[in-house]
């Protein structure tokens, strides 16, 4: 009892540090972050075994009220250690064919394993590239707890992306996931888990409240992971986003 | 608008609805245990998801003294069956097992000799689990 409310302490402090990093301003457009078995819309602490390789294939959809936006994204991902891992990601806009890079890290720092549970939390960093090939556009550095179970799992992550050339479009995200598999099955068989998320940004000013629904179903090393997101809340003077759907296949070997 | 909505909402379920009759489909066929007599039993923490769990496998298989690998996740187990052509000491194979272990994100709670395949320090076969 005294570990758990350890790291929910922890979970909480890391959460308010990361959240007193500053709220910035603007509209910002939420991409994939894809780094493993996390979230579907939202980041999770889980990282790749030591030397472990991941590549990942996904399609999003943007719609809003001015534009619609279709994207693909490609991932590779490598375990530097059991708790340190890497991921290069490339985002290609399908109406301007235009290709954007980022480098992220995972630092998975605390981690309690339990029969059939893991409690665990994790430092979250990055550099996004500018799409037009060269410079720094922004950064990004999080936080990220969460106990995952065979039946129950729950995440919980902060995250603040500053841009570079425009601190102004800076923008704070925090997301809570639950997940529950309806059925435990065992290691040979495919593995469903639903996810229901409440993907949050802060603007300054301004608010954006989303909800999501998604499932990852896996199979030995295969995962497949598609979500639907909507808007559940805005304030007045931020853009009514429509929804958004995304889809991957991650596959890790 | 409304109409690509609906279909969006349409598809979703139909993916999940798809996804649970392959899961259903598979689930028949593959629950059984093939691994029935171990010659150890590691048991690990933290086996929460099997698509996490792939690389404890991975890993172990790598291993040349491994010959087959089941991990059994509600129990939270790993059973191993060495290659009877390799001898191999408690000695050797235990720090070997938990540094795997380790690598794959897991922590090794213990680990049980059901055979006597591995020998103890004096030489004699090892069996402390049944």
């Amino acid at each position: 009892m005294r570990s758990y409310r350890t790291y929910v302490g922890l979970c909480m402090m890391g959460i308010l540090a990361s959240l007193g990093v500053g709220v910035q301003t603007a509209r910002a457009q939420s991409r994939v972050p894809v780094l493993k078995h996390e979230p579907i819309f939202g980041v999770g602490p889980r990282t790749i075994w030591k030397g472990g390789i991941g590549f990942e294939v996904g399609i999003a959809q943007d719609r809003t009220a001015r534009n619609e936006q279709l994207a693909l994204e490609y991932e590779i991902l490598y375990g530097l250690t059991e708790s340190w891992a890497v991921t290069l990601l490339a985002e290609q806009a399908l109406n301007g064919m235009r290709t954007v890079f980022s480098l992220r890290s995972k630092f998975r720092f605390f981690k309690k394993d339990v029969r059939g549970g893991v409690y665990h939390t994790a430092v979250l960093g990055g550099i996004r590239m500018r799409d037009s090939g060269g410079g720094l556009d922004g950064l990004m550095m999080g936080l990220s707890g969460a106990y995952e179970g065979r039946r129950w799992l729950l995440f919980m992550t902060a995250r603040q992306r500053i841009r570079q050339a425009r601190v102004r479009d800076s923008i704070l995200l925090y997301d809570v996931a639950l997940g529950v598999r309806p059925v435990k099955t065992t290691y040979y068989q495919p593995d469903l888990t639903l996810m229901a998320e409440l993907n949050g940004q802060l603007f300054f000013p301004g608010h954006r409240l989303l909800g999501a629904l998604g499932f990852w179903l896996t199979y030995r090393n295969w995962a497949f992971k598609p979500g639907l997101q909507w808007m559940l809340f805005r304030t007045n003077n931020i853009d009514e986003g429509k929804y958004r759907w995304v889809g991957s296949v991650e596959v890790h070997f | 608008m409304q109409y690509v909505r609906e279909h969006m909402v349409r598809y979703s379920l139909a993916w999940l609805l798809m996804a649970l009759i392959w899961a259903g489909g598979l689930n028949s066929g593959y629950a059984q245990s093939h691994v029935k007599k171990p010659d150890v039993v590691l048991w690990v923490k933290g086996l929460s998801c099997p698509f996490c769990a792939y690389g404890l496998e991975k890993k172990l298989k790598k291993l040349s003294v491994v010959k087959d690998v089941e991990v059994q996740m509600d129990e939270g187990k790993v059973l191993i069956v060495l290659d009877p052509g390799q001898p191999v000491t408690q000695e050797d194979f235990e720090p070997l097992v938990a540094r795997v272990v380790k690598e794959a994100g897991f922590t090794l709670e213990r680990v049980e000799y059901t055979s006597g395949h591995v020998l103890d320090a004096s030489g004699h076969p090892n069996k402390t689990g049944s």
